[in-house]
């Protein structure tokens, strides 16, 4: 093991910070208003939904900095070891709002002021990292973000017209300075931080994970803590162990061949959707997953790790054949992806054991890819199902079928009786009705208040005819559901 | 809340404007808001503060046998933990008895001998911090016997009629009859309630920080109920974020925080959690409204029969009948109908309580009223903006007295309607749905016509010129976001002769304002904005008398204007702002002249009014709700900041797309609510608001002196209603007649598939 560090240190606003002797599971949040009494920053919910605890989050990147905007109220303050926070306070000056916050201002995009620190910080993340943005792409960026009063539309004005004032020169210089400072945080060895009966543990090494992980096997293994965070703010609970792997570089790293795209267990949402061979259908599906605060933290392996029947990625991955590798001391064991889902909260991971890597195979070309996520809301909501196919298609014929459902079962799982009816079939509306009534042996999903039983079958059949319908080309792929001639909608 | 005199920011405006009111001046609250530098209860923190958390109540109905506090008075840090029996017979807030011969169940503080309702604070645990204060919760023991829920009963009933309704039934070629049942509510304000009390044992003074509509109500009450000298009681509501009626009365922890705060004497702070407003605020709507309607063949209106059943909640917060009574003072709506016969029930349920969320009762008038017409207009084959046409009251039987006593004062509906169907061009609209409707697709077209009471009474309003010359306006009104600081700086620099720029507003502080009522019902503009601009006239008044006593000339020949006071055509510079406060200050002048307080009654109640067409397609596979278009006339009467309008218009109307499709609480059997978090209740993201055009008519309203009317609830009233009737008509083709509130996917695809179950064993 390599050496201990037994503080962290972050930037905060510019300046460098130590902590010392603080409880390992204090958010962020809770720092900046208690103990820093940077009070701009808000409670919204302290669960992850609102966004009105945005801050920016700068991290060393090869060739410079990385900006995410990120919910300050489920981040454990360890996690920033080596970072850079930004907070609301600290992006203007005294005679001058910055950019953002001076739109917000001339399009009336905040009423009661309480979203918009938060909204202002999602903003200044994307004035960092990008050079403009169209209409839907600001809705896109602020679906982490909830406001009550205004309706948004305000908010999309502003969002669309602050980079009217952009430039780039004076940005890198701020960059630059930024990179500069980060420099200056940047520790290696293992940051331990005890504190009563709490530890936390950030290796800086693969090799330490492990160790660590095969010393404590029944740690929490912390990634991005969209949902280890609410375990702590919403749940109550104590943990009293946790390791964090969002030091370890070698889990974040991405790699593409003609045939998979190997992904480490630490690659977020966010990193792994800029990566231009993932299939765009599955590209288009994450961006459903949470808003751009939780796909800015949380990672693939987490969605995994975490087993829940309507995690998002699992049904994509499984029926893109994706498998894992989980990793115990020395050891090292591959599965299906499938194969690692038990039972309803069970999974085929035994005490120690670290998610380290996914391997998607890449679709060939006559593949045919279909991922529909249903919920009441188009953005950041829970899924009622998830269906997800993929095809192959040869001369015609169904050659292989995999299809997996969240939402439908105890577990993310396959159609298996609907995939054998398909198999060896054409590829036809005849054929679609005959798997059609399949569905049924495959699943007997539950009625909840987001949807009956009835429900989620009938909407999984359907789902089935419009990836026909998608795939044969008679209607084209949306996945806001664009429909029919009324489309006369303009804006005002 | 004290806002700072605006810089002058680089608005659309070059120079003064003639007249300030019409202007979209940009909000002096932005600077604040933006840099995060906004004051909001949490933010604040007495020095010594301790923080307290609430046990709450698990389960529906049950007695509580004991409450075991020991283990968590011992715990780290924790300074008390209180129950019931700790507060002696403290009572609860006042219930306005707006229905005759009303049950009013007030809150108890905490929990005596039973619970009614999940969520219910039963115990209070205080401590140095907040993080001891969440552990020792779990601490506090307290033995509950399930019992069965009290039958509860009727709160209040109420019947209203006019003109004979059974004879103009027999005469009926056409009855409609419909039934909309709505899903509960959440205001979900952002920031959620909270309270620091701090009460200073040596000087007696009680000071109150609290997230607020109404800090008038809640100084009167806490006053009252704490037994204290009301000059001794502050109460300061400084920024508050948000809202829409579920902050307008006080609430039980809000009490028990007070009294512990002088019962320690320490200050304490209590900020609710998200999951604490679920459970425990006031949520809205929730009733079930039958309404059958009697037309004539020629498609007029004879006769209107609605029974409206209102859920209650286990307590009454101040306006609890108000939705009750709304809804039917408020039907038939904008139409001409014969004869009218309303009751209406408020229930007790064992729920959290009812309150007057964003609309309160307009909505649920509206969506019957709405739904009716268009069924009426299928079972009579006549196109629903037709039949709309024919039963608006025509402009000129403005003021019109309606069944309930009210006086409709302006408004022109049917011009409202008119343009409506000309911007969107209903013709063409419903033309290219017929044909989306060939094609298979699930599309509609819906209308809804609203008229909305914007409240009555009074409002305080008081100015006095400050030693720096900057003239300080203090209103009764209170702001959540509304911009109030800019739009009465508006008001005030038109009625004294001044800029903006001389004003500054405070609101939101009992210390600060004469006695007032608050930002509720859409009344501010309309009440609190006409006492300004009175107060403002008479400022103006006494600072030309006094001024043309010191020049030594007329008062007609004093110019008032931004610099400060002169003589007409002299050339003497005259005074500037700050000279005269000064010249106040040493007795040159007399500084009391420079007072005025006033309470403005409004002559009468403002209506506002509009109309609304949505256009929707209905996914198939989903049953999800596309909102294709929206347009929506409104009419406000006169407007003092036209960015301001839109903004309370726009956050209505996406309000209101959340209550159409997708927002509910659901409390299961057992009264346990299953929607307790944001992953649940869905409250709209920016994804989920259509676009809109907004078009805007002016009737003046004689009602006030501004002529102005209410625009914060129209959102939640006109939308609905047409989306609902958009995806209604939708519907229709497929033998769906009726889908509830909110119209998910989930309920619309069930009720296509059950129509269609029918209509193929009706073909078997
Ligand atoms: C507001 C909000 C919206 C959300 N929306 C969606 C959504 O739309 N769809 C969806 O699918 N999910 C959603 N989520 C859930 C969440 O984003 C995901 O489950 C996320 O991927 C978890 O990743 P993480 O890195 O944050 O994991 P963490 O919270 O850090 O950990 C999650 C779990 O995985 C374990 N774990 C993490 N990494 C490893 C590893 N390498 N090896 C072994 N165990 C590991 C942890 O111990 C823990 O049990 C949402 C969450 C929030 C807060
Ligand atoms: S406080 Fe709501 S997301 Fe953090
Ligand atoms: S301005 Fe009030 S929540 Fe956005």
């Amino acid at each position: 093991m390599s050496a201990e560090l037994n503080s962290v240190c972050f930037n905060l606003n510019g300046e460098k910070v130590i902590v010392r002797d603080v409880a390992p599971t204090t958010t962020l949040l809770d720092y900046l208003r208690d103990v820093r009494s940077l009070t701009g920053t808000k409670e919204g919910c302290a669960e992850g939904d609102c966004g009105a605890c945005t801050v920016t989050l700068a991290s060393p990147a090869s060739g410079g900095v990385i900006h995410r905007a990120v919910n300050a109220c489920i981040q454990f303050l360890p996690m920033l070891e080596g970072q850079a926070i930004t907070t609301v306070e600290a992006i203007g000056t005294s005679g001058k709002l910055h950019p953002c916050q001076q739109a917000m201002v001339d399009h009336h995009g905040s009423q009661c002021g309480f979203c918009t620190p938060g909204i202002v910080m999602s903003l200044h993340t994307a004035y960092l990292s990008r050079a403009d943005i169209s209409r839907s792409e600001a809705a896109d960026l602020l679906a982490g973000n909830l406001c009550r009063c205004t309706g948004y539309g305000p908010i999309i004005d502003s969002a669309c017209s602050m980079f009217s004032v952009r430039s780039t020169v004076a940005l890198e210089t701020v960059i630059a300075e930024e990179a500069r400072a980060l420099e200056s945080v940047q520790r290696t060895g293992c940051l331990v931080i005890r504190h009563g009966l709490q530890q936390f543990f950030s290796p800086d090494s693969l090799d330490d994970l492990l160790t660590l992980a095969d010393r404590h096997p029944h740690a929490v293994i912390l990634a991005g803590a969209t949902d280890v965070g609410l375990w702590v703010t919403k749940q109550k609970r104590v943990l009293d162990t946790i390791i964090c792997l969002g030091r370890v570089a070698e889990l974040k790293v991405i790699s593409v061949s003609d045939f998979a795209i190997d992904v480490g267990a630490g690659v977020t949402y966010d990193q792994l959707m800029q990566v231009p061979e993932l299939p765009d259908e599955l590209t288009r599906l994450m961006r459903r997953i949470g808003g751009q605060q939780v796909r800015q933290a949380g990672t693939i392996g987490g969605n995994i790790a975490n087993g829940s029947p309507i995690g998002d990625m699992p049904p994509a991955l499984i029926a893109l054949g994706a498998r894992i590798t989980l990793a115990s001391g020395h050891d090292r064991r591959d599965m299906a992806l499938e194969d690692f889902f038990q039972s309803y909260g069970k999974q085929d991971r035994r005490p120690g054991d670290v998610l380290v890597s996914i391997s998607i195979p890449r679709p060939a070309s006559g593949d045919h890819l279909g991922f529909y996520k249903i919920s009441k809301r188009f953005d950041q909501d829970i899924s009622t199902l998830c269906g997800c196919f993929a095809l192959t298609i040869t001369d015609g014929k169904i050659t292989s079928a995999r299809i997996a459902f969240g939402g439908m079962a105890g577990i993310p799982k396959r159609a298996s009786h609907v995939e054998a009816v398909l198999t060896g079939l054409e590829w036809s509306e005849d054929s679609v009705r005959k798997a059609q009534s399949a569905f049924g042996d495959d699943f007997q999903p539950l009625t909840d208040l987001r949807g009956s039983a009835g429900y989620r079958l009938g909407v999984a059949q359907n789902l089935l005819w419009r990836f026909y319908l998608e795939s044969t080309g008679q209607i084209a792929p949306t996945d806001r559901l664009e429909l029919g001639q009324l489309n006369l909608a303009g804006a005002s | 809340m004290m806002a700072m005199p605006q810089q002058r920011h680089a608005t659309s405006l070059d120079g003064d404007p003639e007249r300030w009111i019409g202007q979209s001046r940009l909000r002096c609250e932005d600077d604040r808001l933006v840099r995060g530098n906004g004051c909001f209860v949490d933010d604040i923190k007495p020095e010594t503060c301790a923080y307290v958390i609430f046990v709450r109540s698990p389960v529906a109905s049950a007695e509580i046998k004991s409450v075991d506090k020991a283990a968590a008075r011992a715990a780290r840090g924790v300074l008390a933990v209180l129950s019931a029996e700790d507060f002696g017979d403290i009572s609860g807030a006042a219930v306005n008895p707006v229905v005759e011969g009303m049950q009013l169940v007030e809150f108890t503080v905490l929990a005596r001998d039973r619970v009614s309702a999940v969520g219910q604070p039963v115990a209070m645990v205080i401590a140095e911090t907040l993080a001891q204060a969440i552990d020792a919760v779990d601490l506090v023991a307290i033995d509950y016997h399930a019992c069965e829920p009290d039958p509860g009963g009727a709160g209040f009933a109420h019947r209203s009629t006019l003109g004979d309704c059974d004879s103009a039934f027999s005469k009926a070629v056409v009855i409609a009859s419909v039934c909309v049942q709505h899903a509960r509510l959440a205001p979900m304000s952002l920031e959620p309630r909270a309270v620091v009390a701090d009460y200073d044992r040596a000087q007696g003074n009680f000071t109150i920080w609290l997230s607020t509509q109404t800090p008038w109500r809640a100084h009167a009450e806490l006053s009252r109920i704490l037994g204290l000298a009301p000059a001794r009681v502050r109460v300061v509501a400084p920024d508050v974020g948000g809202s829409f009626g579920g902050k307008a009365s006080i609430y039980p922890e809000e009490v028990a925080v007070a009294w512990a705060s002088i019962a320690l004497g320490r200050p304490l702070k209590w900020c609710a959690t998200r999951s604490d407003e679920f459970l425990a605020a006031t949520h809205g709507r929730g009733g079930t409204l039958r309404g059958k309607l009697a037309l004539a063949d020629n498609g007029k209106f004879l006769g209107l029969k609605a029974e409206l059943d209102f859920p209650l909640g286990n307590w009454m917060p101040f306006s609890a009948a108000i939705p009750g009574s709304n809804a039917a003072r408020i039907l038939p709506g904008p139409y001409q109908v014969g004869s009218v016969e309303i009751n209406v029930t408020g229930r007790i349920t064992p729920h959290a309580p009812i309150g007057i969320y964003r609309g309160a009762g307009r909505p649920e008038a509206a969506m019957l009223m709405e739904r009716l017409v268009d069924e009426a207009a299928r079972l009579l084959g006549m196109d629903p903006l037709k039949l709309r046409s024919i039963n608006l009251i025509p402009p000129e039987l403005l003021p019109y007295a309606t069944h309930a006593g009210e006086i409709i004062d302006s408004g022109d509906f049917p011009k409202a309607l008119r343009e409506v169907a000309e911007l969107s061009d209903y013709p063409a609209l419903c033309t290219l749905r017929d044909a989306a409707r060939l094609k298979g697709e699930i599309s509609g077209v819906g209308l809804g016509v609203y008229i909305e009471p914007c409240g009555r009474g009074s409002e305080s309003a008081a100015i006095r010129l400050r030693h720096d010359g900057i003239i300080v306006v203090a209103t009764g009104s209170t702001a959540q976001g509304q911009g109030r600081e800019t739009a009465f700086a508006q008001i005030a620099a038109d009625a004294i002769g001044v800029s903006p720029n001389n004003i500054q507003i405070i609101h939101g502080d009992t210390d600060l304002t004469l006695p007032g009522v608050g930002a509720l019902a859409s009344r501010s503009t309309a009440i609190g904005g006409s006492a300004v601009l009175m107060a403002g006239g008479q400022f103006k008044a006494k600072v030309a008398q006094e001024l043309g006593a010191y020049f030594n000339c007329h008062p007609d020949e004093v110019v008032i204007d931004h610099f400060g006071c002169r003589q007409r055509s002299t050339l003497s510079a005259g005074l500037l702002w700050a000279d005269i406060a000064a010249a106040c200050d040493d007795g040159r002048l007399c500084g009391d002249n420079f007072n005025v307080k006033i309470d403005y009654q409004a002559d009468g109640e403002a209506w506002s009014s509009g109309a609304c067409l949505a256009a929707v397609a209905i996914d198939r596979d989903t049953g999800n709700v596309q909102v294709k278009k929206l347009t929506w006339v409104d009419d406000a009467g006169s407007v003092i900041n036209p960015m301001l309008v839109k903004g309370q218009l726009l956050g209505g109307m996406a309000q209101g797309i959340g209550e159409a499709l997708m927002e509910s609480l659901v409390y299961d059997n057992e009264g346990q609510l299953i929607t307790g978090s944001l992953l649940d209740y869905a409250v709209p993201k920016a994804q989920d608001v259509p676009p809109i055009h907004i078009h805007k008519i002016e009737t003046i309203s004689p009602s006030n002196a501004l002529g102005v009317k209410g625009v914060g609830e129209a959102g939640c009233i006109g939308i609905p209603a047409a989306v609902a009737n958009a995806v209604h008509d939708a519907l229709r083709p497929l033998g769906v007649h009726h889908v509830d509130l909110p119209m998910t996917g989930a309920r619309i695809w069930e009720a296509i598939q059950r129509a269609t179950k029918i209509d193929q064993e009706g073909q078997q």
